[in-house]
């Protein structure tokens, strides 16, 4: 089954939970009539929530879209803005290198370049840390998605900014 | 935002009043919770048995609560959490740094 649709965010906080629950309740059934548990929609709540959040935050502009997309098995999940773009496809110079985004006692969370225009988002645990509550992070909003997603990337094609975000549906 | 519904020698029993618990609340809920412990001066256990959804922001004003808590040698504690915002907290591994108990019983059995 494939399936597609765009919803507009006016990029306002009070605005954030009626988005999200629009979206969800899009998700919902597409998920359900696929086979899919709770799980995965739990999931798709948590980085939906996020990439609003990064809109109200980072996008600078008036209007956000978000594409939901099915297809092959995989849900995509689209934040699209043409508001100043993300410096990190800009920092990391060579294809392949990779840059700290941030790290605290428990995770460091990375991009890695993937071309020109791509960096793609990944995390690893610190499995052995001491806990020192003043080393934690309070910016937790990539975390999440990179945790949340099968894969997290982020593209700049000159004005527009796009997030994806892939979630693998259990076959 | 937040309901003190108990208070006790070694904590203080607070409502969460929010179900979906935002950026559009988080700024806020971080100067209740930080005035609190600051008036107080207790350990905060928060009921968080309201709230279904939790956020990147929201979680952030947990953890600079908690980081003032101890600063002050106080903690704060969760308390009736809904499963979704466990599951959350398991994610990004705070499930590993605040203490979480079920009901306000089992906390008082394990620290108070």
């Amino acid at each position: 089954m494939t399936a597609n649709y765009v919803f507009t965010f006016d990029n306002r906080p009070e605005n954030i939970t009626q988005c999200s629950r629009t979206i969800l309740a899009y998700l919902e059934p597409l998920l359900t009539e696929n086979g899919q548990s709770r799980a995965l929609l739990l999931r798709a709540k948590f980085i939906v929530g996020e990439l609003l959040n990064n809109a109200v935050k980072h996008s600078g502009t008036e209007k956000t879209d978000i594409e939901v997309s099915l297809e092959e098995k995989v849900l995509t999940i689209n934040k699209i803005d043409t508001g100043a773009p993300f410096n990190l496809v800009s920092k990391i110079e060579k294809q392949d290198a990779q840059l700290i985004v941030s790290s605290d006692v428990m995770h460091l969370l990375y991009a890695i370049k993937k071309d020109e225009n791509s960096v793609s988002f990944f995390c690893k645990e610190n499995l052995t840390f001491e806990l020192d509550v003043n080393k934690l992070a309070e910016h937790l909003g990539l975390l999440i998605i990179t945790k949340a997603a099968d894969e997290f990337t982020y593209h700049y094609h000159q004005p527009t900014n796009i997030f994806t975000v892939k979630l693998n549906l259990s076959r | 935002m937040i309901n003190i519904s108990k208070e006790e020698a070694g904590y203080i029993l607070v409502d969460v009043n929010l179900t979906e618990a935002n950026l559009s609340h988080s700024d806020q809920f971080k100067s209740e919770l930080i005035a609190l412990l600051n008036d107080k001066q207790r350990s905060i256990w928060l009921n968080m048995q309201q709230v279904s959804y939790v956020d990147s922001s929201f979680l952030g004003a947990l953890v600079t609560g908690l980081k003032h808590a101890i600063a002050l040698k106080r903690d704060v504690v969760l308390i009736n959490l809904q499963k979704d915002i466990d599951d959350m907290l398991k994610l990004i591994r705070l499930d590993k740094v605040f203490k979480i108990f079920s009901t306000e019983e089992e906390a008082q059995q394990a620290i108070a």
